[in-house]
């Protein structure tokens, strides 16, 4: 479950209420996850809504930046971020063309990746974003709006949601690396056992 | 290449040293591999040294927080940090049984990835220990240095030069997911291939036994 606090608050109303969405969304597809007699269409369009929704978001963020003229260092980090997240949320997309049961554990990784993902970046880049154009519109120049949150103290508290979250993303990809490492294992086990039968195969058919 | 700074600084004598030692290990190695002249050798000992090096550093800490009576909520989660690293640095390991010349990439990525490890870690859960440390020295009770951490303040700086450590080793993780995913497709096409050379001398088997299954019907 992603619960929505005040620490997730950009202050920028339409920028908060689609993050409220996002996460409403989110913790729809967990509940219905929860509920065993759930059907394949079902899952398979509160995902896309879900993704549909947050690449909405991405891209009226990214005009916003624009609009308030955010210092090209951050828009082009931000940027980034939110492509970085679509490529990997893309390797989730086998879920949606796969009707067998081990839809449930795809969805679960990808309900994992999104709820660590969003609270780094809403409470990290979001919210840099937001302070950045706070401080454009009191008259700051968008390098100077830049160049003043560098040194911005953070609380405790969020600093230590966003280390836990991105802590959890790396914890999820290293499983992710040991599964497949496992599989290329038994793949290569595999091939030495094919290679050997048809070894024999050749051999008795010379025969 | 890590430039050490102040910001590193726990202000304990025995882990800074440490510290800075294991940092110099890890930038002369970093500066062997680019040579083009290193022997797989030279490489390989290294590599041992550094992980020697470092199994000690950890050690030692352990020892320190046990010492000094730390609050068991952080010795057993710094402990946890330990461990998992070591368990990481372990699937590493067969750097050292392949003499092929893909051991300088290989070191490379080991490089990069405690070089990033340390940061994090330095940052975030030594700095907590130092924090407590000094607490008792000063007269605190072990519980008392513990829930006082609530109110640690980090400067923005050292924040951002820990997450991005954090980010770094996820990024790193998940290149090296991909580069696996690439790899898992290649030998499922090895495996189809070798499948269908297989496959002709079924398919007559199965001709002659439904044949045979014909015959004996009749
Ligand atoms: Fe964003
Ligand atoms: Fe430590």
């Amino acid at each position: 479950m992603l619960l929505w606090s005040g620490s997730f608050e950009t202050k920028i109303d339409f920028v908060d209420r689609h993050h409220k969405e996002i996460f409403q969304l989110l913790n729809n597809l967990i509940n219905k996850m929860q509920q065993g007699n759930i059907s394949h269409e079902d899952i398979d369009s509160a995902v896309h809504l879900l993704i549909h929704h947050t690449k909405n978001n991405f891209h009226n963020e990214e005009l916003l930046m624009l609009e308030s003229h955010v210092d090209q260092r951050h828009s082009a980090m931000h940027h980034m971020e939110h492509q970085s997240f679509i490529y990997d949320i893309d390797n989730f997309s086998e879920i949606s063309g796969s009707y067998d049961r081990r839809i449930t554990g795809k969805v679960d990784k990808l309900v994992r990746f999104m709820t660590f993902w969003l609270t780094y970046h809403t409470l990290g880049t979001d919210k840099l974003m937001a302070a950045q154009i706070a401080n454009i519109k009191s008259g700051m120049t968008p390098q100077q709006a830049y160049d003043s949150l560098k040194d911005q103290k953070q609380d405790p508290v969020t600093v230590k949601m966003i280390q836990d979250s991105l802590l959890n993303l790396w914890l999820e990809s290293k499983e992710r690396c040991a599964q497949l490492e496992k599989k290329c294992g038994e793949f290569e086990k595999n091939i030495e056992e094919l290679k050997v039968e048809l070894q024999i195969m050749t051999f008795t058919h010379h025969n | 290449m890590f430039i050490w700074s102040d910001t590193f600084n726990t202000n304990i004598e025995l882990v800074d040293l440490q510290h800075k030692n294991l940092f110099q290990l890890l930038n002369k190695l970093s500066l062997n591999i680019k040579q083009d002249n290193i022997s797989y050798e030279d490489v390989n000992n290294s590599i041992k040294l550094l992980i020697h090096y470092t199994e000690n550093h950890l050690r030692d800490e352990e020892l320190l927080m046990m010492e000094s009576r730390i609050d068991k909520r952080h010795l057993t989660k710094h402990r946890m940090e330990h461990n998992s690293f070591l368990y990481d640095v372990g699937l590493f390991s067969d750097i050292t049984s392949s003499d092929d010349r893909r051991i300088t990439r290989k070191a490379t990525n080991l490089v990069r990835f405690i070089t990033y490890w340390l940061i994090f870690h330095i940052l975030g859960t030594d700095m907590l220990m130092s924090a407590q440390l000094t607490n008792i020295k000063a007269g605190m009770s072990p519980q008392q240095a513990f829930d006082m951490l609530k109110d640690h303040k980090i400067d923005p700086a050292t924040v951002n030069l820990m997450l991005d450590a954090i980010i770094n080793l996820w990024l790193d993780a998940k290149e090296r997911c991909n580069q696996m995913e690439i790899k898992v497709t290649e030998l499922q096409k090895t495996i189809e291939s070798l499948q269908s050379k297989q496959e002709p001398s079924t398919i007559n088997q199965s001709e002659d036994s439904a044949l045979e299954m014909d015959w004996f019907i009749k």
